[in-house]
């Protein structure tokens, strides 16, 4: 089981971070209006993790993990945050975009999720500043 | 073999903002039941380049319009060496088949400049050298390649770094002082003037005889360094690339200044 990489500096991700909390209800809508409702997955994480001009090196870390992943196909991986640990990760994306906007500053967003249900992410790890 | 033009002094191929994506191919099925099944299509990710040119020349225009006259547009397959990429097979495996290995031994990993334990202690005898193949194809002449390695010496010493073609000719080289026991990046630019297959060549010369500890490989199609990436997971040959578009639409934004915006994408 992998885990996502930390940056040199010692971080997970920088700000604008999102820890979010979601579900997946499937709704099937009927011709007489009536409809039906389940939940296909409880509570479960969703995270967008935010690079802003980082190193050529801390890019090739993710960019190895991105590889080593195969894009959405591992979902078997795990995310710390803050001591939090979220398991069952996997990426939103086969596509990993990288932006060189001044000379050797890289800067993305990797989207990801985890696909099996976990109540722990409303754990209060939103008042936190820094993502390390 | 036909390579994406340089189209600048020193060997300009792009400008800022940069945009590269590495892409894979993934079935994935999630049953409304829970279960969740993917299957990886490609083993390794395909690239795409989105090219942002805010103002070029009129002579670098054309040198672009007449290389995407040649291709036909989106018909044609060309090579394109990525500026934010890494032509050296594999940049920190010293112990890979890629390296040639005269006179030297590849020993123990070492604490590298960055974290990690991603240097490797080389040790040359008499006169040790390393090489590379970098243009395995040769047939390029007129392009600027930068061939670049972290280098951690014992005591103050110089290293040597150049090119060289396949016939062990050496096209330039440069000897560089390294400080004693700090990491330090030596890196040698030329223009090539050979249609030869080119390889990076590190050492040689009588300034490898000793242990030295070496990291972060490069080289890059430009006149300078570029950010360290790491292979073989962004190797910068991609020699079946394609314009993504059929049309070049430059946009005229001043006196001699053109702005355009091309797509390329690897296809395999």
């Amino acid at each position: 089981m992998s885990q996502f990489p930390t940056l040199t500096s010692g971080v997970i991700s920088m700000t604008p971070t999102t820890i979010g909390t979601g579900f997946s209800t499937r709704v099937m809508r009927f011709c007489d209006d009536t409809e039906q409702r389940w939940a296909a997955r409880g509570q479960h994480g969703v995270f967008v993790l935010t690079f802003t001009d980082i190193s050529g090196f801390d890019l090739a870390n993710l960019l190895d993990f991105f590889r080593s992943a195969k894009g959405r196909f591992d979902a078997t991986w795990t995310l710390t945050i803050n001591s939090t640990t979220y398991s069952n990760m996997a990426l939103d994306s086969d596509d990993f975009v990288v932006v060189e906007q001044r000379p050797n500053c890289f800067s993305l967003q990797v989207n990801c999720k985890q696909v099996v249900d976990d109540p722990q992410v409303i754990a209060g790890n939103h008042r936190q500043g820094q993502f390390s | 073999m036909i390579y994406y033009p340089q189209i600048g002094t020193n060997g300009m191929m792009v400008q800022l903002p940069f945009s590269q994506s590495f892409s894979h191919l993934t079935s994935v099925s999630e049953l409304d039941s829970g279960p969740r099944q993917s299957y990886a299509w490609r083993p390794n990710p395909l690239k795409a380049w989105d090219l942002t040119y805010a103002a070029l020349e009129p002579i670098e225009y054309e040198t672009l319009l007449n290389f995407f006259l040649g291709q036909q547009g989106r018909y044609a397959e060309f090579t394109f060496l990525d500026p934010g990429g890494n032509m050296v097979p594999a940049s920190e495996n010293f112990a890979d088949a890629s390296w040639e290995k005269d006179s030297t031994v590849v020993g123990a990993s070492v604490a590298g400049p960055f974290s990690g334990s991603l240097g490797t202690t080389i040790t040359g005898t008499t006169n040790g050298l390393l090489a590379a193949v970098v243009l395995p194809s040769g047939n390029s002449a007129g392009l600027w390649l930068c061939g670049s390695v972290y280098v951690l010496a014992p005591s103050a010493s110089s290293l040597v770094i150049g090119f060289i073609d396949s016939g062990f000719n050496v096209l330039t080289s440069q000897s560089c002082a390294l400080p004693a026991n700090q990491w330090t990046r030596i890196a040698c630019t030329t223009q090539l003037a050979s249609n030869s297959a080119i390889r990076l060549l590190i050492g040689g010369f009588g300034s490898l005889t000793g242990p030295l500890s070496l990291f972060g490989t490069q080289v890059a199609p430009m006149g300078g360094l570029g950010a360290y990436q790491r292979t073989p997971g962004n190797y910068g040959l991609h020699s079946k690339t394609r314009f993504d578009t059929d049309l070049l639409k430059p946009q005229y934004v001043g006196p001699a200044q053109i702005s355009l915006k091309l797509r390329l994408t690897e296809h395999a």
